[in-house]
């Protein structure tokens, strides 16, 4: 029961620690793009409507866009180690298994 | 009701878990791999040319512009107004021509040809060419996408 | 006909052609030594997953990379933001490289204290020697393709060192650059060592590295040969590899978190004319070698204290390439000393790179 508790307590702060880095990450907030595409190639010198290319920002830096996106990656995180603890606890019961059966020596006659 | 026979094993059950989980978990990674490799299509709402470009036309004629990523085709019609078509063949995609002297576009690929309203007329085109609302805003020739604001 | 019998004959089917029920044989046969070391055990194929995973990610990745010195660090950019979901992708394989040379490391100290190498496992270690090389040849190359001051900046003192080699150095500091400086052309060349010849060059050497470990067995620690331990064994299928997947899982859960939380940046695309940033740095598997290097002061007797350096740090590593056969009497003082050797070279590396990143 201890090292189960333990396990959990070490679960528990690892996401912890991880959900309060992500809440302070830094997030490029990129224009929203307008779907309209202005044709670049036949302006008259002097217009200066285009919408050229942004100037290079210094760094860009990745981070989900919107709140949308963020929810999604946390539930997708949240559906990721669900599934791993499940499939853990579904190996534990297959290693149980096998190794009743090596000490059964249940193979031992198909060896001979 | 209670029958005779289990329908599976203890060792069929638990084989069975681990399976469907980790198919559930390779599903899960699945997902941002197709959402990465298969982008959506970047089709533009609508498309602002410089109206001074197409002013001049003559009625009927037909001019070239960039709808987006592919080919399209402003028309210029009779009473003054304008029309724009996708420039992308309905039967394999290839891109068409139009023939002025026939007021007919033109595929190369098979022989299609469509009339200067851009319908099928012969060849193997299935549909005629999808068209697009043209209006003349201030300074530019906004093309859109019908149903768009 | 229901799906039982359907598998069953299908599996025949391929079973009369291809006789795959061999390698499943050999599997279940296999065993795996149990005793205080097996933990090391999981290492290799940690190893194994994390180079999956670059696999994978990599050729994703190359779907929208553009090798050019104009268009790399746009490309990725885009991929970082246009692309759906490009970041994650990004940073999975940025996290992945590194948890892959963590662990190279581990699997290279564990077995070096082990003594694995033991006769007749010295091929086993030589080829992993040229996997460890190969692996940060990867992060080399691999740091150059964002093309972005830094990546630029520590290219070009990287492939600077081997000039420091009598005779052959200019050449090969030539065939790394595609010239004589860091242009277009070495961007070209590094993506073509990271995507085409360095994969060749290590599925071969794995191929040969997991051949001999299957084909030799699994080794057994000095202490139980000598017969002071009892020996355990564990059947490699299924129970060894139940337990193998069970490491997976977390090892790639871990992955996946943090490279969802901790994705990196761009840095704006190098200037070829711009002098060196401030502070550039190698990846942190390089550190080490890279304060080493800061050590030798420019002359010593008339030589480029560069060249000195470069030449310990050679002779290291074929002192280090032929361990095996320096380790002729594991048992003895001369076992005993070479493993502390290891710890030894542990408290080097660690210490010069936290030296390199607090300087």
């Amino acid at each position: 029961m201890k090292k189960r508790t333990a396990c959990f307590l070490l679960l528990v702060l690892i996401i912890g620690a991880f959900s309060a880095f992500a809440a302070t990450i830094q997030q490029s907030v990129p224009k929203e793009k307008d779907k309209s595409v202005q044709a670049p190639a036949q302006q008259l010198p002097g217009k200066d409507k285009a919408v050229q290319v942004q100037a290079q920002p210094e760094k860009i830096f990745a981070a989900p866009q919107n709140i949308k996106e963020r929810t999604a990656i946390y539930v997708f995180i949240a559906w990721l180690w669900a599934a791993i603890i499940v499939l853990i606890y579904i190996l534990r019961l297959e290693i149980k298994e096998a190794d009743r059966l090596l000490d059964l020596k249940f193979y031992r006659d198909e060896k001979k | 009701m209670k029958i005779k026979h289990s329908l599976f094993t203890r060792r069929e059950f638990l084989n069975g878990l681990l399976g469907g989980w980790l198919g559930a978990l390779a599903a899960t990674v699945l997902y941002p791999v197709i959402k990465f490799v298969l982008p959506p299509t970047i089709e533009p709402d609508k498309v602002m040319l410089l109206f001074s470009d197409y002013q001049n036309m003559a009625p009927g004629a037909i001019k070239p512009f960039a709808w987006g990523a592919k080919p399209g085709y402003i028309k210029k019609k009779e009473d003054g107004s304008y029309l724009a078509f996708v420039g992308v063949c309905t039967h394999l995609d290839c891109t068409v021509s139009y023939k002025a002297d026939q007021k007919k576009f033109y595929c190369a690929c098979h022989d299609g040809w469509y009339d200067e309203f851009g319908k099928n007329i012969a060849g193997p085109p299935p549909k005629p060419l999808r068209a697009l609302r043209a209006d003349v805003e201030g300074e530019n020739l906004v093309v859109k996408k019908d149903g768009v604001a | 006909m229901n799906a039982k019998n359907i598998g069953r004959s299908l599996t025949g089917w391929f079973e009369d052609r291809l006789g795959l029920s061999a390698l499943m044989n050999f599997l279940r046969k296999k065993t795996v030594p149990l005793n205080k070391h097996t933990i090391w055990s999981y290492t290799g194929s940690a190893i194994l997953l994390f180079f999956g995973i670059q696999v994978v990610t990599g050729i994703m990745l190359a779907f929208y990379y553009r090798p050019t010195l104009e268009q790399a660090n746009k490309s990725i950019a885009r991929i970082m933001t246009d692309v759906p979901l490009g970041w994650i992708i990004r940073s999975v394989h940025f996290w992945s490289a590194s948890a892959m040379i963590v662990t190279v490391f581990v699997h290279l100290f564990s077995s070096w204290m082990i003594k694995s190498y033991r006769k007749p496992r010295e091929l086993t270690w030589m080829t992993g020697v040229l996997l460890l090389v190969a692996s940060l040849v990867f992060g080399f190359t691999g740091y150059l393709l964002p093309w972005d001051d830094l990546s630029l900046s520590a290219t070009k003192v990287g492939t600077d060192i081997p000039r420091s080699i009598p005779i052959v150095g200019e050449w090969v500091t030539k065939f790394l650059r595609g010239g004589d400086d860091v242009t277009g052309d070495t961007l070209t060349r590094f993506f073509s060592f990271h995507i085409c010849i360095l994969p060749l060059f290590l599925l071969l050497l794995l191929a040969i590295h997991i051949y001999l470990i299957q084909k030799q067995g699994m080794s057994v620690p000095l202490s139980v040969e000598a017969g002071k331990e009892k020996l355990g064994e564990l059947p490699f299928w299924p129970n060894f590899v139940y337990r193998e997947i069970i490491v997976w899982l977390v090892l790639f859960g871990a992955l996946i978190t943090v490279a969802v939380f901790l994705p990196p940046s761009l840095g704006k695309a190098a200037d070829l004319m711009a002098p060196a940033p401030k502070g550039i740095k190698p990846e942190w598997y390089f550190l080490f070698l890279f304060q080493t290097l800061k050590l030798f002061p420019g002359k010593i007797l008339f030589i480029n204290g560069d060249t000195i350096a470069v030449f310990l740090i050679v002779a290291a590593l074929v002192l280090f390439f032929f361990l095996p056969f320096l380790d002729n009497k594991p048992d003895k003082m001369k076992g005993r000393a070479i493993t502390w050797l290891a710890w030894a070279a542990i408290v080097y590396a660690v210490g010069m790179s936290i030296w390199s990143l607090l300087t």
